[in-house]
């Protein structure tokens, strides 16, 4: 490192930086933000239907078929 | 211990509704948007062995539901790029909760955007996946996913300019029942 002081050694040392604002602050996407809530709320419907049935039986299906084939 | 991967099981019927909703993004009908879902899980279910318990479910099921998306869509031409913007189309979210705040507007700027801008706000904003994982589940880089959200934030806060053109004063009391109204 070469590092020259350009002043003398007893000035203070330079004032930290303010920590750089990061993600999340104001972030439109963010759980607060204008866009994320509005995005949130159009997958929520689907979200909320309950499963199809037929989606169920075949987990169902599957995990027995894998359980009789171990045995 | 009667079943072999109670726990996989398990994670497979919790990610369910969140590929649900994806899968509606991509084709914009239920009965498709379920048979998407129906073969992820076959699929998923038969590379089970590929995936690490504890990683993260949901972005491997979302790649394999998206490339059997794609797949089917280039064996079907153009039928299925059709039905573009139907998603939102008949997602009826009621209008009630507040005047200014219905969403209305932004569906319909949500449906303008390039299907690839659409998809990847969704999968940050509605989906909350990293841009990391985003790229993944798209196949493509981290900057690609970044420069389309980019673009897509910024036709879709535009859109909400326009509509919410009185809405520049305190804003905290409508922000509060907004959320209370999303959040329920």
């Amino acid at each position: 490192m070469n590092y020259v002081p350009d002043r003398p050694s007893d000035d203070a040392p330079p004032a930290p930086r303010p920590p750089a604002p990061r993600g999340r602050r104001k972030d439109p996407l963010g759980p607060e933000g204008d866009i994320g809530l509005r995005l949130r709320a159009l997958y929520a419907e689907v979200e909320q239907e309950p499963i199809p049935a037929q989606l169920i039986e075949l987990l169902e299906r599957l995990s027995e078929v894998e359980r009789k084939a171990s045995e | 211990m009667t079943e072999a991967h109670p726990s996989f099981k398990a994670a497979m019927l919790a990610a369910l509704p969140a590929l649900r909703a994806f899968a509606m993004s991509l084709s914009g009908r239920h009965d498709v948007a379920d048979d998407l879902v129906q073969e992820t899980v076959m699929k998923a279910w038969s590379k089970q062995d590929s995936f690490t318990l504890g990683t993260n479910m949901n972005a491997w099921l979302f790649t394999i539901l998206r490339n059997l998306y794609y797949s089917q869509m280039r064996k079907r031409g153009r039928e299925v790029q059709d039905v573009d913007g139907a998603f939102t189309a008949r997602l009826g979210v009621p209008p009630a909760h507040d005047g200014r705040m219905d969403l209305a507007d932004f569906r319909r700027a949500l449906d303008a955007l390039p299907p690839d801008q659409r998809e990847a706000i969704l999968l940050i904003g509605a989906s909350g996946f990293s841009y990391e994982e985003a790229a993944t589940i798209c196949g493509c880089a981290v900057g690609t996913i970044k420069s389309r959200v980019s673009r897509a934030r910024t036709r879709l806060q535009a859109a909400l300019g326009v509509s919410g053109a009185s809405d520049y004063g305190p804003d905290a009391t409508t922000a509060g029942a907004v959320s209370r109204a999303f959040a329920s």
